[in-house]
Parts: structure tokens; sequence; C-alpha cells
């Protein structure tokens, strides 16, 4: 009656992962060739770079819009979560396979964020690479690589304690976002990405509304820097808070519609 | 055990209930035969064992555990065969490499023989196989995994007329005593001599749950001509000119003219009567004395469909 037994788990995951490699694969060539496309068309479409310097210029550009989209591509992943189960032929091969339904919903959860990570990381990475054979059979001179730029960028050591909390606020964020994508695509059978970003519009409308609204909230300055002095507003920690909360609940919520969702399902929705 | 208790059930958006208060018991060691018209439930009452579907209502509980969990500890003892499935694009061999360890009983040599009878190669890949060869393949996985529990939905559909003699081979032979197998088919002449028990289902409420040992010493299933139905085929003894097919000898010949044991007795015990190509297809009752004959499902199913018999 174990609910999650790491044995059983390790085998699902590796069953998993093997009966999916073609899938795995199509996505490592999709993203990489997207990158490179953004990578070529920010060095070298884009304007030309008469000098290095306008060269590193662009390819940290390049980075940046990489970052951006390897970011919404993540919350895409999370949306996908359960793609694999969309029809009712792969969805009774996956239930009916002898495992718990926690250990089925981890599998998916690594499968659409670790994985997902692991390849996006690397596709930028052959990405990256491809480019810089690229540009020096342009005739730039040196390598310029991304990657670097990609370790300077995660390196928040020498920044001021302002960029920490706005550091925290963006993980809290961005954990906010991947957990309601996962509930999405738990949750929508069709197009979760599209509908579950329609929400959130909806949702960051009511937000950005209640914020300027002087009766609500009024213009609260989360973070304010003076002289190196940060002041966090006290609404920053409940915001935070209640970010992180939100994660956790959606996060539950997604594993409790898998665990109820039947095989024959609502045409748009999973219940 | 599986115990399907005062279940009510409908699909998402569907008015209509499938099932309402309905109840069964299943017990182990048997063959069960699912029979019913389209949309009665009988897929539906699969995946509900399977814990695919939630009743509304109800439970469904196989070996002690609620369905609805999806326990992993059921499902080892749990092998769905469902009319349409899908196979990951790897090689056969790679597939039992990868799903065996799930099932603790699974036998390499149950499997070795089911593909050596459905005449498939371990190595061949899943994705290059045609649907009934897959069907194949899996029914031979689903025979090795040894789990307490089988089900199949339409297991012979899609397969051809050697494959089904085939199929029938290999559950008659690997089915041990400690498994339970519930077939759920069309294709009644394709299972019939392998069940144990047979249930009927109308929408919403089961109208059969008898053993195939009770229906054939009850009754007799076999072939008359429709003379033998006519008031004048009252006389007990069939004639050289006209003899009488049994559902043994459902051949006619004029070189077999003694009626024997089998032979149907006059048209006054006759439950049920469809006209056929070997004569009138009969259901009657079984004389003290009688040989028992080989359950005709398709016959029975329509006979209890009328309500002739309960």
């Amino acid at each position: 009656m174990t609910q999650f037994n790491m044995k059983r788990f390790g085998t699902l995951l590796k069953c998993h992962l093997l009966e999916e490699r073609r899938n795995l694969l199509r996505m490592f060539l999709g993203f990489t060739l997207g990158l490179l496309f953004l990578h070529i068309f920010f060095t070298e479409v884009n304007g030309y770079a008469a000098d290095e310097a306008a060269y590193l210029e662009k390819v940290e550009q390049a980075v940046t819009i990489s970052l951006v989209v390897i970011m919404f591509g993540m919350l895409g992943c999370a949306s996908a979560i359960f793609q694999n189960i969309r029809d009712k032929r792969p969805r009774t091969t996956f239930f009916m396979l002898p495992a718990s339904t926690v250990e089925k919903f981890l599998v998916r959860f690594v499968w659409s964020t670790v994985v997902a990570f692991v390849i996006w990381m690397a596709a930028f990475v052959v990405a990256d690479v491809l480019r810089m054979l690229a540009s020096l059979l342009i005739g730039h001179e040196g390598m310029t690589s991304g990657i670097a730029m990609l370790f300077d960028f995660s390196d928040l050591s020498g920044l001021s304690e302002g960029i920490g909390y706005l550091a925290l606020f963006v993980i809290a964020n961005g954990l906010f976002n991947h957990a309601v994508y996962t509930l999405g695509g738990t949750i929508f059978r069709r197009q979760p990405f599209i509908v579950t970003t329609l929400l959130l519009l909806v949702l960051l409308t009511l937000v950005v509304w209640a914020w300027h609204s002087p009766s609500i909230l009024g213009d609260v300055q989360l973070i304010t820097l003076n002289d190196n002095i940060v002041t966090v507003h006290p609404l920053y920690y409940a915001i935070v808070a209640i970010l992180l909360v939100l994660a956790a609940v959606c996060y539950w919520l997604a594993w409790r519609c898998f665990s109820r969702m039947p095989l024959i399902t609502n045409k748009w929705l999973n219940v | 055990m599986i115990q399907v208790n005062d279940i009510t059930f409908r699909y998402a958006g569907q008015k209509d209930y499938v099932f309402d208060g309905f109840s069964l018991t299943l017990e182990q060691n048997n063959i069960y035969g699912l029979l019913g018209k389209n949309g009665t439930g009988k897929s539906t009452l699969l995946y509900l064992i399977s814990g695919l579907l939630r009743p509304l209502r109800g439970n469904v509980i196989v070996d002690g555990i609620d369905a609805r969990k999806r326990n992993a500890d059921m499902l080892s003892e749990l092998f769905l065969v469902p009319e349409e499935f899908s196979l990951p694009p790897i090689s056969l061999d790679e597939y039992v490499r990868l799903n065996s360890p799930f099932y603790p009983h699974f036998s390499r040599e149950i499997l070795e023989a089911c593909l050596t009878d459905f005449e498939l190669q371990p190595s061949l890949r899943l994705d290059a196989l045609s649907m009934g060869q897959q069907k194949k393949a899996f029914m031979s996985f689903a025979m090795a995994a040894g789990t307490r529990l089988l089900l199949m939905d339409e297991p012979t559909n899609g397969l051809d007329i050697p494959s089904k003699s085939q199929f029938r081979k290999v559950v008659a032979e690997y089915m041990s005593k400690e498994r339970t197998l519930i077939i759920s088919t069309h294709q009644v002449h394709d299972v019939e001599m392998l069940l144990d028990h047979v249930l009927m289902l109308t929408p919403k409420q089961l109208l059969l749950d008898k053993s195939a040992e009770e229906l054939t010493s009850r009754y007799v299933f076999e072939f008359r001509t429709s003379s033998d139905l006519q008031p004048s085929a009252l006389d007990p003894q069939p004639s050289a000119l006209n003899p009488q097919p049994s559902s043994l000898n459902p051949q006619p010949s004029a070189l077999d003219p003694q009626p024997s044991s089998l032979s149907p007795q006059p048209s006054l015990d006759v439950i049920y009567a469809e006209p056929s190509l070997q004569g009138m297809a009969v259901i009657a009752e079984r004389q003290e004395g009688a040989a028992e004959t080989q359950l005709n499902l398709e016959l029975l199913f329509n006979a209890v469909t009328k309500g002739l018999i309960k």
C-alpha cells in the first residue's frame, strides 16, 4: 500500500524516459533550432557588427532573448506536463502502470521541469557553439561565448542588496507561474498553454487594476533604493509569502486533479 | 475477488446513467464472458474495475482495495488489454525489459511460449507491427505478466482467423488456477468455449449472471429443422429422411440418419429458436439423461435479451 517507493519510482522514470526518448530528441532538436535562429538573427541578421565590441553586445542581446525564450519555454513545458496522456490510448497505458499516482505525477513533473530544463540548457549550449562556429566562418575574430555570459548573469554576488530582494521576488513569481502552468496543464485538455496564459492575463489585469486603485492599494513601492539604502515595504514579504503559498496550492491541486483524473473526460477539461 | 457495490456512473456531459445502483460479485479462478449490446457499459465496467473511471456513488473493491485509489499493489495484480491501445516505438524485447519489473509474477517462459504460438519474434519493433500483431504482442505480455486479474476488451477484434484460435489456445494454456479473466466481447463465437461464467448487461443492470456449467446443465443448444418446430413435428422420433443436426454435428447428412442422445427433443421444450444456415438454432430445456451441449452464446444472448431466459 506504499504511496511512494523509491525503487519503483526509479524504474518508472527510467521506463518513461526511455520510451519517450524519441520525443525528447525531437524537443532537443526543436529547441536547438529555435535558439540557433535567435542567435544568428541577433548576431548576424539584425544589423552588421562593425567591431568585436559591437559583436559582443549583439551576443549579449541574443543571450538575454534566449533566457526569456527559455523562461517561457519552461512554462510551456510545465503546461505540457500531461501531454503524454492527452488521448485515451496512451492514458490507459500510463494509468495502468503498476505505480502509485504520486510516482506517476512526480515522473511527469520531473519530465516537465528537470528534464525540460536540461534539454533547454543543452539546446542553448549547442546553439551557442553552432553560432560561434558560424561567426568564425563569417570572419569574426575571437570566440565570444554566450555560455560564459549566462554564468555572468547568474552571479549576483557583486550586486546590491536591493537586487537580492528583487531576485527573491522574481523567483517567487517564477515558481508561482510554473505552478499555475502545471495546474493548467493538468486541468485543461486542449491548448493548456494558451488557455492558462489567457487566464493569467485576466488575473494580472485585475492585480494591476487593484495595485493602481487608490481605494485598494494605491501605488505601493515594494522596494525603494535611495543612496544604496534599501527600504522594503511590509507588503513585499506578504506578496512573496502569498506567491509561495499559492504555488504550493497549485502544485497540490495539480496532483489532486491528476490522482482523480478519469480515463474518459470532458472535451476541454480533464474532469 | 471483485465486488461492485451499488455503483452509479455516468460520463461527464452525459445525461443518461450507464449504471445506476449496479452491483456484482466476481469470484477468483473463473473466466467471465461479459456480453451486452453496444452502449450497455461493458467497457465502462472494465474501466471501473481497473480504477480508470470513478463511480459517482458506490465503490468497486478489487482484492480488498478500492479501485479508485489506483493503488500500485492493486495495479501490479491487474492487467487490462483495452480494445485500442498504444505501444511505444521500441522493440518488443526492450518493452518487456522496461515493463516486466512492474509485475512481480512476470514469466519470461510464458511470454516466449505465447510469442511462439502467435508466431512473433521478440526483436520486432512495436511501431512496425500491424494492429493485429500489436494486439498479439500485447496479449502475450498480458498473459506473461501473471496478474491475478486479467481484463480483455474485445480481444479478438483485429485478429485474423488463425490468430483467433491461437488466442483461444494461449488463454486455455496459460490461464493458471489463481487467475481471473474477464473478456468483454461481441465476437461470442471466439470465446464461448473458454468461458466459465456468463454475464450479460443491459443498460444499467445485469441481465444474466450464470455459470456456463449451470447453463449447459439446464439447456441444450442445438440445431433442428424448421419442421421439427411445427406442431406435426411433435413426434419425438426423427425419421431418416429428416435427420436432426445437433450442435456437435451441425451438418445434416443422409449418411448419418441415426438419432443419438444428442438429438433434439420435441418442440414443446423449445425456449427459443431462430433460423440459421444449419437449420433452426434452438435453446431447449435439457431432458434428464441427455448429453450436455456446447454453449451457444449468440443464441443465449438473443434469448436472454428477449426475456426468455433469466
